[in-house]
């Protein structure tokens, strides 16, 4: 009986007004070669994120979707969340 | 292998059993409830999506993120339909950040919807570590378009709350909290 460990990325997803990179990675436990366990992690990216240790597919999305105008309309948007100290 | 049905589907008259196995679904597709009644302005009938899971929460200011104590970091998500209920028991390790920062809870598993309608208030149940002379309340809420939580003192002045600072949650600081919103 031979118990193993590996993680994968089982989605990947575009979405909202910034162009957010929503990626599910699956943790999965098999023995013998057959799943006996999946369990999903999510994290989110958005344009000014570093993704400098994201899987080469996620960079590539990343990469693709934040052009210089989403960058620049997250960039703002994020400015205009920054209040004043009351 | 399973039996393909090329088209029409099938009407089912006395109902579905599932003795084992899962009922799957294509992408983009779900459960219909269209035949029941609607409430005025629904925008959809359609069940589409589930799927539960964790997240790793951090605290954050505009300026960069706290080093988090890595055994309470983990969240839990359920997705329902474009509705994510989360909760998080967060503590921070170290900061460095400037302390008149804005605080934020970074990393929800997924992007909060647009409008007004993205905000979402969060439920705190517990609170340590937290530098709060004056007593006030700590509240928070969901911002629309991302995946924070703005931390705010709860009626701290006179017309209603602000924004909690760096320096109000310290770099040990710890919170329990739970909260739904709406994903883009």
């Amino acid at each position: 009986m031979a118990l193993t460990k590996e993680t994968s990325i089982s989605k990947t997803e575009i979405v909202g007004d910034y162009k957010h990179v929503q990626v599910r990675t699956d943790t999965i436990i098999k023995e013998d070669d057959v799943e006996i366990s999946r369990k999903h992690h999510r994290h989110v990216l958005a344009p000014d994120d570093d993704i400098t240790n994201e899987h080469a597919d996620v960079k590539a999305i990343c990469n693709l979707v934040w052009t210089d105008s989403v960058k620049a309309a997250w960039k703002t948007y994020k400015e205009s969340l920054v209040k004043a100290e009351e | 292998m399973a039996a393909t049905i090329p088209t029409n589907g099938i009407v089912l008259n006395s109902g579905l059993n599932v003795a084992d196995g899962d009922v799957t679904l294509a992408s983009g597709h779900g459960i219909n409830f269209a035949a029941t009644a609607d409430a005025t302005g629904q925008a959809s009938e359609l069940l589409d999506d589930y799927e539960e899971g964790t997240w790793t929460g951090v605290f954050k200011s505009s300026a960069g993120n706290f080093t988090m104590n890595s055994s309470y970091t983990t969240g839990l998500y359920t997705k329902v339909g474009n509705v994510v209920s989360i909760q998080g028991y967060l503590a921070g390790s170290s900061e460095s950040l400037s302390d008149s920062n804005t605080v934020l809870i970074g990393g929800l598993p997924f992007t909060a919807s647009s409008g007004d309608t993205g905000y979402c208030a969060i439920s705190i149940g517990y609170v340590a570590s937290f530098a709060n002379s004056q007593n006030y309340s700590i509240g928070g809420y969901v911002n629309n378009n991302s995946t924070d939580i703005q931390l705010t003192r709860m009626m701290d002045i006179t017309s209603g709350s602000s924004d909690l600072r760096v320096d109000e949650i310290t770099e040990n600081g710890q919170i329990i909290f739970q909260c739904t919103y709406r994903a883009a």
